[in-house]
């Protein structure tokens, strides 16, 4: 079926199963890869991407309910060779990608984190980025550098404007 | 076999046309809400949808709420656990649901898990049933025939089931605000602390503690548990003993050999029977033990 | 030399695609053509295959089968002994071992063709465990069930043990750990003109490259192999994706077409290699103050069905037996059993884990039975320079036990929070704090650098706009621990110019030189020490003794032309070492370290809460601090998973909790800052003084944490994983709480 939705600002129309998973649909029909599948359960969070400015996992996400929505990727936050998010200037410069499998969606839930402390105000601390990034397994880092990013990249203020913009 | 993927969905935009769908073929329909239970089911093949998905997520102007109405703090049946930990009218009212919403998984599962969804999986180890069930919930199903009001720990008659009719569909929950002062209780005790099944929980709920000379007395009081029974259980003669009481150690120990006669726990790979039962007194002992200091 | 690049941290080679997903794994990689691979697998654990039928009513057009008649030669993987086959045809020995391959262009249909794949077998009796394969009633391997023995001895224990004035004895236990490597293993496999291409998450693209010869007698250039961006390893992808290649290339073969196969995380989970499961005893004697005299230990590792790398893990599990202590007269027995169960292979620390775990909790019992702290029985034993290790090798300089331990002691407040949580147990949440020390042998055992032989390269040249630039040629693999902006670092730290100028030729097979496998902390001190030694050679061929300026090198190459050096490793001089006898050098050198883990136990769910923990590691020279920084940390991590989250429930050969939901590692919210202090003991023989730190930080976390929960819980434990429920169930056994 056919299925109308924003993705990363522009309307997009995909043809697919309704159950598909949206994983599969940004991956496979949209050839948009940086969203990795880790464990297919809604577990790991490495597939990891915002609707309507939420983080979500994609592999839970039936492709039917993206319909009419806002939905943003990884790939939104940076052109290729363009300058990068606050939050990937960041992880860049606290080493807080190992392996990378996880970092794309680290950075979805870090980037959705960084957002509402935009929103409300909040100041972050070590517990509440634990907290934001508990949905996200790392099996390379220990998590330390990934938490120094996120805190180095809420010092520097906004993250949903990437650094063109 | 068909891909399941493929299999039919239909999405109406009103609660009345959803409603006309499962009067009209709704032993044929798989709800779908949040989808973070049905489509690991999907992915790994527990789930083979027969007939057609009655996909609800476009009724959400309807469905997604949390509201008071007629003293009652109600929830639509697509509010997400995200919304619920973020009600500040909720954690006034509910704080042990707000308490199991937080702990639900973690942040992607927060955003699109439903109470709806949560209740009607029917899990023994569901997060949001025991306090649901210590804030004395009630759920409201509602068929082409008009709404039934039934209490949650009548929704439950056996493993993974419920009294819900196939016409029905869970549209709200309900909790009477609290007119008195309450002392409420959450725990969830899971391997790790996110994006974790639970091992045991208890909530509970106790309306009207009095202070009197012999210690503290329990006006009334809910308990709630999890993931020691084949469904999401109220303990209702721990309640009973426990109710109207001065709370002593004495009393304390006649609950908690109570409560160990009316869970049923059992051995799997997540955990044990006897780790289960005793935990699960303890959680009671810890809330009591509270309420004693407190006094 | 006044290093510039080395010991700084410069943005990390692959840190823009990896931020951005731009980086490319397996499973993002298309090929024209290409089709999807499964696996059909053995649904019990010990039998005799009678036929492997397909379902005559199912339609099977479009579907490409293949089963053990399709190899072309002998059906077995080469490994150390080659006893695994590539796909069972007689006997299977294991839950989920491959008994068929299916390949279509629509992955839905081929997961519903696997249904339809009809096994008929005899069940055999199994066996499921350490005791079972020593009875060896049944067996799966020989006549023993004995994969490996292995025997250590010093002095002589058996005439001082009984002498000593406390003797001591406990038996550890530790069980299989899944490396849950976030990427699955996955593997992209293509014949083109008699020449096969794969495309793999990988570590080792030598060990591929060498068993498709073998497989399909192939020359040297019939086989290329290049390893794709890989998300994670810790030796889960050392040996394991062999078999995966012999997989896909056996589809592509009969298809024709490409095929790319990734397992499911279920599949992954339930298939693969994990940790060796471990029974250690140890017999201790000391003096009355605590030192320690003679040590009889006795080690059996669950090898699983097939033999893998086993021996090898053996191997370093008994000569990490004694860990970081000096004493004089040891006996090491290893053995390594065959059981009914998934084959054990290479795991970050390769056995040293388990053998150091149950040293360390015996230092801590020692501890208990003298009546000293955790801190001063190490202190009073540990090894120092010119001591001498189990197997006899002096160690004559950079033995930094003594400079670890004590600044983890520091660092931690270690003896104040010892003694407070030493006090009275109430019934309130109860602390603990635990010590491990421990070292690592760098490199491969004995001769085993020796005899690879590795290589690397390093071409120099002159870029169009006539600067000098470099090329590293290697075979070694980034999973994720740096190595591509280590080399960076060294290569361009060596030849004196920026570290922009220099690049990495892609991990290929047929573009660079064997290096070796990227495993046992050998990428930075060996391979890493390589390509300073390719770098020193081509500045000596363009007639400079050392560094020189970027204009003199520039100019120098526009007359010579560009240079290219390969370096093989030449073991250091007075390296000896007696494999039979296991006498000798086992290591060129080692890291030490020190983890101290502070916790906190639920009085009500006995769950424990780690608080903090502090670890001081000796890495030599940290190249990239960061990057040390970061293996520390998460190394750390993975030890605390193992010793306090992570437990495989292995049932009648198979791991039952084979999901992410059920097979718990920790999430960010479970664990407490890791505090790193990072120890420089330079090693002359590692480039810029650099020894190996993959593994080491894997050694510490579990004695550390068992000995936290110890003192917390107010019981000691002798195993690892420790989970609420072990708790609970000890303390009900010691009284410690009333059952109602």
């Amino acid at each position: 079926m056919k299925i109308t939705f924003e993705l990363n600002g522009a309307l997009t129309t995909v043809d697919s199963p309704p159950l598909a998973r949206f994983l599969d649909v940004l991956r496979d029909t949209l050839g948009l890869t940086a969203t990795k599948e880790g464990c297919g359960e809604g577990e790991c969070g490495t597939c990891s991407i915002l609707v309507d400015g939420e983080v979500v996992n994609a592999c839970l996400l039936p492709a039917i309910q993206v319909f009419g929505r806002s939905v943003e990727t990884l790939e939104s936050l940076s052109d290729p060779a363009g300058p990068l998010s606050k939050l990937q200037e960041s992880l860049l410069a606290t080493d807080g990608a190992q392996c990378g499998i996880c970092t794309p969606g680290m950075v979805m839930a870090g980037t959705a984190f960084l957002r509402q402390l935009k929103a409300t105000g909040a100041q972050p601390c070590d517990r509440s980025i634990r907290q934001a990034i508990a949905g996200n397994l790392c099996r390379c880092t220990g998590y330390s550098k990934i938490i120094e990013g996120i805190k180095m990249a809420a010092a520097q203020g906004t993250p949903q404007e990437s650094a063109h913009d | 076999m068909t891909d399941p993927r493929k299999i039919e969905v239909f999405s109406p935009e009103t609660l009345s046309a959803a409603v006309q769908v499962l009067a009209e073929v709704g032993s044929e329909a798989h709800i779908l809400a949040g989808g973070t239970d049905l489509m690991v089911a999907l992915e790994k093949g527990f789930w083979q949808p027969k007939g057609f998905v009655l996909n609800i997520s476009r009724i959400e102007p309807e469905l997604r709420y949390i509201r008071m109405e007629d003293g009652d703090v109600c929830m639509g049946a697509l509010t997400t656990f995200a919304d619920i930990a973020r009600s500040d009218l909720l954690n006034t009212e509910a704080p042990s649901l707000v308490a199991a919403a937080r702990e639900i998984g973690a942040q992607q599962i927060q955003n699109r898990a439903t109470i709806g969804g949560n209740i009607m999986n029917a899990s023994p180890a569901g997060d949001s049933m025991p306090p649901l069930l210590a804030l004395d919930a009630r759920v409201v199903l509602k068929s082409n025939e008009g709404p039934r009001t039934l209490p949650l720990f009548s929704f439950y008659p056996a493993y993974r089931e419920t009294v819900s009719q196939p016409s029905e569909l869970l549209t709200e929950v309900r909790i009477a605000r609290r007119d008195s002062p309450t002392q409420d209780y959450f725990r969830k005790v899971a391997p790790r602390r996110a994006q974790a099944i639970s091992k045991v929980i208890l909530a509970a709920r106790a309306w009207n503690v009095e202070e009197t000379e012999e210690g503290p007395r329990i006006g009334s009081i809910r308990l709630g548990v999890g993931s020691v029974a084949p469904t999401p259980l109220r303990l209702f003669e721990t309640e009973r003993l426990l109710e109207k009481a001065v709370l002593t150690p004495s009393l304390m120990g006649a609950a908690g050999h109570m409560l160990e006669t009316e869970i049923s726990p059992i051995d799997d790979m997540r955990s044990t029977a006897e780790y289960r039962r005793q935990v699960c007194r303890r959680l009671l002992d810890d809330f009591l033990s509270n309420l004693l200091l407190e006094s | 030399m006044n290093p510039k690049i080395v010991g700084t941290r410069v943005p990390r080679d692959d840190g823009r695609q990896k931020v951005t997903g731009e980086s490319l794994y397996v499973d993002d990689i298309d090929i024209p053509g290409m089709i999807y691979g499964t696996t059909v697998r053995s649904p019990v654990a010990s039998a005799k295959v009678v036929s492997v039928d397909w379902d005559e009513g199912y339609d099977w057009t479009g579907i490409v089968r293949v089963t053990a008649k399709d190899i072309p030669g002998e059906n077995s993987l080469p490994l150390l002994i080659d006893d695994q086959k590539i796909l069972a045809d007689r006997r299977i020995l294991h839950m989920h071992e491959p008994i068929a391959l299916l390949a279509c262009s629509d992955p839905t249909r081929l997961r519903e063709a696997r249904g339809h794949v009809r096994l008929r077998y005899k069940s055999q009796p199994m066996v499921s465990q350490i005791e079972d394969s020593l009875e060896a009633e049944v067996k799966v391997f020989g006549a023993d069930n004995v994969f490996k023995d292995i025997q250590i001895s010093k002095g002589d224990p058996a005439t001082i043990l009984p002498k000593c004035h406390h003797r001591l004895e406990e038996s550890y236990i530790t069980g299989h750990q899944e490396h849950l490597y976030l990427e699955p293993q996955g593997m992209i496999g293509a014949w083109q003109d008699g020449v096969l291409t794969l495309t793999g998450s990988l570590q080792c693209p030598y060990y591929v490259h060498k068993a498709m010869k073998a497989v399909f007698g192939l020359k040297d250039d019939e086989v290329r192999v290049n390893q794709a961006v890989t998300g994670g390893g810790f030796g889960g992808k050392e040996e394991y994706p062999s078999l995966l290649a012999a997989h896909v290339a056996l589809l592509a073969r009969k298809s024709g077409t490409p095929v790319k196969m990734v397992y499911e995380r279920a599949e992954d989970m339930c298939a693969t290699t994990k940790r060796h499961p471990s029974e250690v005893t140890i017999h201790g004697g000391v003096d009355e103050d605590g030192h320690l005299l003679a040590l009889d230990v006795d080690v059996v590792l669950d090898g699983g069905a097939y033999c893998t790398l086993s021996p090898v893990v053996l191997s370093r599990a008994v000569l990490h037996a004694i860990s970081a202590y000096r004493c004089d007269h040891v006996a090491v027995r290893g053995r390594v059993v065959a059981t009914n169960t998934p084959p054990n292979g290479a795991f970050r620390g390769f056995g040293a884990p388990q053998t150091i775990f149950a040293m360390e909790r015996m230092m801590d019992l020692i501890a208990e039975t003298v009546g000293i702290s955790p801190a001063e029985v190490r202190c009073r034993n540990h090894l120092q320079n010119g001591d001498s290790t189990a197997t006899g090798q002096i160690l004559q300089q950079g033995v930094s036990a003594g400079a670890v331990l004590q600044k983890a002691l520091d660092a931690s407040d270690f003896h104040s929070k010892w003694e407070a949580y030493q006090g009275s147990h109430s019934n309130r949440n109860r602390r603990g704090i635990g010590i491990a020390l421990f070292m690592h042998g760098c490199g491969f055992t004995g001769h085993g650098e020796r005899d690879l032989k590795s290589r690397a390269a390093l071409r120099l040249f002159l870029d169009p706009q006539g600067k000098p630039r470099a090329q590293v040629l290697a075979s070694t693999t980034d999973i994720g621990q740096g190595m591509r902006t280590t080399f960076r670092q060294i290569a361009a730290e060596t030849l004196g110019i920026a570290f922009e100028q220099v690049e990495l030729a892609p991990a290929n097979t047929a573009g660079v030189p064997n290096s070796g496998p990227t495993v046992a902390s050998r990428t930075c001190m060996v391979v890493g020490g390589l390509v300073a030694e390719a770098g020193k050679g081509c500045l000596q061929e363009l007639g400079f003794s050392g560094t020189t300026s970027e204009v003199e090198l520039a100019a120098a190459l526009a007359s010579t032309g560009a240079v290219t050096c390969e370096r093989e490793y030449e073991p250091p001089p007075g390296l000896v070492w007696d494999d039979k006898n296991y006498r000798g050098s086992a290591y060129p050198t080692y890291g030490f370290g020190c983890t101290i883990c502070e916790v906190e136990v639920d009085a009500v769910t006995f769950e424990t809460r780690i608080l903090d923990v502090v670890t001081c590691q000796d890495v030599g020279r940290a190249i990239h601090p960061s990057i040390v920084e970061g293996q520390i940390e998460g190394g750390t991590v993975q030890a605390l998973g193992f010793a306090g989250f992570e437990k495989v429930v292995m049932h009648d050969g198979t791991m039952r909790n084979h999901d992410v939901s059920n097979y718990v590692i920790p999430t960010a919210a479970d664990i407490a800052p890791i505090r790193v202090l990072i120890h420089e003991e330079p090693y002359s023989g590692g480039p810029f003084g650099a020894k190996g730190i993959g593994e080491m930080p894997m050694d510490g976390g579990a004695p550390a944490y068992v000995a936290a929960v110890s003192q917390a819980a107010g019981v000691s434990f002798q195993q690892v994983p420790i989970l609420a429920e072990d708790v609970f169930a000890e303390l009900l056994k010691k009284k410690a709480v009333k059952r109602s």
